[in-house]
């Protein structure tokens, strides 16, 4: 049977995923909305990912607001592809 | 367990994204307003020197206003929809993506201009209003569908009457100009309109960063 990324499959994780996937960056608050998870949720969620190495997270200063850009890595995007390939194998489309 | 379908919509929320706060169409209608009041002018203006170099300059002002709008568009999302509702940067449309839009332009110019000179030739122009409507009406359709944006089913609803009024009203190639101004200002509308709503519902959010 083809295994599934564990990092990835979780759902939360997978929908932070597949949100970064579509864009070349976006910051928490976009990602926030658009999840709809809690503060709390997305950042142990982004945290872990950002452990596995599939997302990059950049802090810094937009004048005097804080600024938190993500974004999918390489690895994170190739993963992600294995994810949706491997996904399509387990459910018999592939 | 996520369906192919999930998937799929939550990578495309980023182009829907794009299209949630109106700044797109109020631009684009501004701008089609400009081009269809600069093409009456120009067809307004008495034979002469003047008129030659206006027609000159027209196609470069054409296109600069384009360029124009899409960095006027950037500029307003990030005063504007960015600190409400959070930052993206798109990604770049890869290179085939580019050749295919390159295409289509190229294509439809052309298409455009033949018609306009066979139509002068052969007196077809009356029925060049309502056949750009019906393009443009069948452009929004698609655009609709494909960006999940039923706001442009009423762009689709306008042009298409637009262009049948216009046949009616015989105006010759005027209509067109016409067609772009009238256009222009439902587009511009109804992006001011979501643009307001946008606005209420998405209070300039202080800070959103653990």
């Amino acid at each position: 049977m083809t295994e599934l990324d564990r990092v990835i499959h979780e759902p939360a994780r997978l929908r932070i995923v597949a949100l970064l996937a579509g864009v070349e960056e976006a910051d928490f608050l976009w990602l926030l909305r658009e999840s709809a998870l809690t503060k709390g949720n997305l950042s142990s969620h982004v945290a872990r990912l950002e452990e596995a190495g599939y997302v990059a997270v950049e802090k810094s200063f937009r004048g005097k607001i804080p600024l938190t850009l993500l974004r999918l890595t390489d690895a994170g995007r190739s993963a992600f592809g294995g994810y949706k390939r491997a996904m399509k194998a387990v459910l018999g489309k592939g | 367990m996520a369906t192919d379908a999930q998937l799929r919509d939550l990578e495309q929320r980023p182009q829907r994204y794009w299209n949630a706060d109106g700044i797109p169409e109020l631009v684009m209608g501004l701008v089609w307003i400009i081009w269809g009041v600069a093409l009456l002018v120009g067809e307004a203006l008495p034979p002469g020197r003047g008129q030659q170099g206006y027609w000159m300059v027209m196609p470069a002002i054409l296109v600069l206003s384009g360029f124009g709008a899409n960095w006027l568009i950037k500029r307003l999302k990030e005063r504007l929809t960015y600190p409400r509702a959070g930052f993206v940067t798109y990604r770049e449309p890869g290179r085939s993506a580019r050749l295919l839009s390159a295409g289509v332009a190229i294509l439809t110019a052309a298409t455009l201009a033949f018609l306009i000179v066979t139509g002068r030739q052969g007196g077809t122009e009356q029925s060049a209003a309502p056949a750009i409507g019906l393009i443009l009406s069948l452009a929004f359709l698609v655009a609709a569908l494909r960006q999940r944006a039923p706001h442009y089913l009423a762009l689709a609803g306008v042009a298409l009457m637009l262009g049948l009024a216009f046949g009616a009203l015989r105006l010759g190639w005027d209509a067109i100009n016409w067609m772009l101004v009238l256009l222009g200002a439902a587009a511009a509308l109804l992006g001011a309109w979501r643009l307001a709503r946008f606005r209420r519902c998405n209070p300039p959010s202080v800070e959103h960063h653990p």
